[in-house]
């Protein structure tokens, strides 16, 4: 699956409530989210992907497309055995990362490894079959 | 089959399945569980791993087979002393789960890694049944 066909964008209501880092226009983390500060504060001033070894392929043009439109894009990914969602949300002060865990690889066993895949994968299938927002769409094609 | 067994075992059970010790890279994990039933412990793990146990009791002859658990396929040898049963154990292989890619491939790999120890299972009965023929 394409990893990039996972990605919509959200309508500008669609704000969601989770954890977020904020990225200055050089993927820099300029704040994190106060319930993740004492994890994550002392990742302020560095580059998000000196921290995401192999991060998926689609987080930059996640956030190239949030950045350009100006509008909030999601995408669903596998990341350190984890299946979140990913929002980027441009904000005055920069890029807002949020992420929401959905779903959690569980290798107890090769049952449920075989189950909780197989899940994961069925929800990035599913994302990637979802017609794009025809707002982005159409925000696209209004780029010169 | 070529072994490489730790100098002590990575746990100790007793006749009951009770945990009573471990290897020093063991405690942290087991120390705190000392006196506890194992398959109380990790539950997931009783199908897997009890047969094994049961049958090395019964022989009263150490039993070795490779299963995978919790993301590891490791070697697993269990070894009858007395009243107790040692378990030893050897790292194969470990889940990589950073990307889908590095999954799969791991994955791919341990399937292999099982299917191999499978086969080589089978090859070992068969050798055996073979000598118990000519024997015979």
């Amino acid at each position: 699956m394409s990893t990039s066909a996972a990605r919509r964008v959200l309508g500008e209501t669609e704000l969601p409530d989770t954890e977020y880092i904020v990225l200055d226009s050089e993927d820099r983390i300029v704040r994190v989210s106060p319930d993740r500060y004492e994890a994550l504060a002392h990742w302020v001033g560095d580059v998000l992907w000196d921290h995401l070894p192999e991060a998926p392929e689609s987080f930059g043009p996640c956030f190239a497309e949030a950045r350009i439109t100006g509008r909030a894009v999601e995408s669903l990914f596998f990341y350190a055995g984890r299946l979140q969602r990913l929002t980027a949300i441009p904000a005055v002060d920069g890029l807002a990362v949020h992420f929401e865990l959905l779903g959690e690889l569980d290798v107890t066993t090769l049952g449920t490894l075989t189950e909780s895949l197989a899940q994961i994968e069925a929800a990035l299938a599913g994302r990637a079959s979802e017609p794009h927002d025809s707002r982005a769409l159409a925000s696209l094609q209004a780029l010169p | 089959m070529a072994v490489t067994v730790e100098a002590t075992p990575h746990f100790v059970l007793d006749d009951s399945d009770r945990i009573v010790g471990a290897s020093p890279a063991a405690q942290a994990i087991f120390a705190p569980l000392f006196g506890q039933i194992i398959w109380d412990c990790f539950r997931d793990s009783k199908a897997l791993f009890q047969p094994y146990y049961d049958s090395a009791r019964e022989t009263s002859q150490p039993v070795e087979f490779v299963q995978f658990y919790q993301g590891v396929v490791g070697r697993i040898r269990a070894v009858p002393a007395g009243q107790r049963l040692e378990i030893y154990s050897e790292e194969f292989l470990r889940l990589d789960p950073l990307t889908l890619e590095g999954l799969y491939s791991s994955i791919s790999d341990a399937v292999a890694l099982l299917e191999g120890h499978e086969a080589e299972m089978h090859r070992h009965i068969r050798g055996t049944f073979r000598v118990l023929e000519g024997g015979a």
